[in-house]
């Protein structure tokens, strides 16, 4: 079974840097935990475009990152942007699930 | 011998026309703008015959009137040469009310270097209504703005390092691209399209990595608006969305190159060499 997260993209553009690693990890927690507060605010506001918007830049961030299937998921949110509220709550547990594997991976890849 | 005289409306053809000439492959231009008050008892055709007998061999002069304000005359060929006989047959004609102005020939230019200043300044003359799209956006600038872009485009060529700006609204996503360029390149940063603008007046830099889809816009209508701008803009547009209408857009707008996220060292590292090829000295004189 292969890796939650890939970093072989990642660490070729920081050159093995493992303090800038670091540094894109922790921005990783900051903005994925924005997304999905934001996320979940949109399920109480029934805001669409801001929904599909932040799956979108958490998306981003985790393509960016090597996290393969939490970009699948987001990618999934962004283009059902206009599901039913009990399918985005589907949606977002899954994205939340996922998110928080990759965290669990990446404390783990320094042991920090 | 073509010469072109136009009464009204002048400025977008006037800009057309600048912009058509600093492309390559045109050769020397020269411009120069002439007080039209000094000129006041010549009608037009009578300064366009003076001008076609002085300028007989100095190539393809084409005349613009701006109203009573100024006159454009622009010629291809010698340009010193051609500009001192344009300036002979005003000096002879001079007829200017209460004595002869000190500078009747206010500007000397080469519009292939800069023909972004000239359509800057001569689109500030415009009606105050937008004339693109883009400009519902609000990418607007004061004279002082556009002064400071002009003096810093004119550093481009002297720059030890090529200056990027990577634009894009997540932080995470700056920090890998800002890393991996400043091994050789400067780099500035903008996390929305209202920074990105501005940032790109206060830097003028060479290349533009420029998201798509930002919190406050689009970056296709900054990328159209850089593009119509700046002659000199190298913009490659960034996109987690890889949609067709994305890359027609694009196309469009006339960018340089389109990366798709997520981005890898190669297709950076592609893009860059791009860049360079475009700036070469075998290219020199593509971009003013």
């Amino acid at each position: 079974m292969s890796d939650i997260v890939n970093l072989d993209n990642l660490r070729a553009l920081t050159d093995g840097d493992v303090d800038t690693e670091l540094e894109l990890f922790d921005l990783f927690y900051e903005s994925s935990a924005e997304c999905l507060a934001a996320l979940k605010a949109c399920l109480e506001t029934g805001e669409g475009e801001i929904w599909r918007k932040q799956a979108h830049a958490l998306k981003g961030i985790a393509l960016g990152l090597g996290a393969q299937e939490l970009g699948d998921l987001c990618k999934q949110a962004q283009d059902q942007w206009e599901a039913s509220l009990d399918t985005k709550q589907k949606m977002l547990a899954e994205i939340r699930d996922c998110q928080e594997n990759v965290e669990t991976f990446l404390r783990n890849v320094h042991g920090v | 011998m073509l010469i072109q005289a136009i009464d009204r409306d002048v400025v977008p053809q006037l800009i057309a026309f600048i912009e058509g000439i600093s492309r390559p492959s045109t050769g020397t231009f020269g411009l120069a703008v002439i007080d039209r008050t000094c000129l006041a008892p010549l009608t037009n055709d009578q300064f366009i015959l003076a001008i076609e007998l002085a300028l007989a061999e100095g190539g393809s002069p084409r005349v613009f009137f701006l109203g009573t304000e100024e006159i454009y005359v622009f010629w291809q060929g010698l340009a010193q040469r051609v500009f001192a006989q344009l300036k002979d047959v005003v000096l002879s004609k001079l007829a200017a009310p209460g004595g002869t102005p000190s500078n009747p020939v206010i500007a000397f230019m080469d519009p292939q270097v800069q023909a972004n200043a000239l359509c800057l300044a001569l689109r500030a003359r415009l009606p105050n209504v937008p004339k693109t799209e883009t400009e519902f956006q609000g990418f607007t600038a004061c004279q002082t703005q556009i002064n400071l872009f002009h003096s810093v485009c004119q550093l481009r060529r002297s720059r030890q390092k090529p200056l990027i700006l990577v634009v894009d609204d997540q932080a995470f996503i700056r920090k890998i691209l800002k890393d991996f360029l400043l091994r050789d390149f400067a780099v500035e940063t903008a996390s929305t399209l209202q920074d990105a603008w501005g940032t790109y007046l206060n830097c003028a830099p060479d290349l533009t990595f420029l998201d798509v889809e930002l919190g406050d816009g689009n970056g296709h209508d900054l990328a159209c608006h850089i593009k119509t701008m700046d002659a000199g803009a190298y913009v490659v547009m960034v996109t987690g969305n890889n949609y067709l209408s994305d890359i027609e857009q694009a196309k469009k707008n006339k960018v340089d190159g389109f990366i798709a996220k997520p981005f890898n060292i190669q297709n950076i590292r592609g893009c860059l060499d791009r860049f360079a090829q475009s700036r070469s000295p075998l290219k020199k004189g593509m971009r003013p």
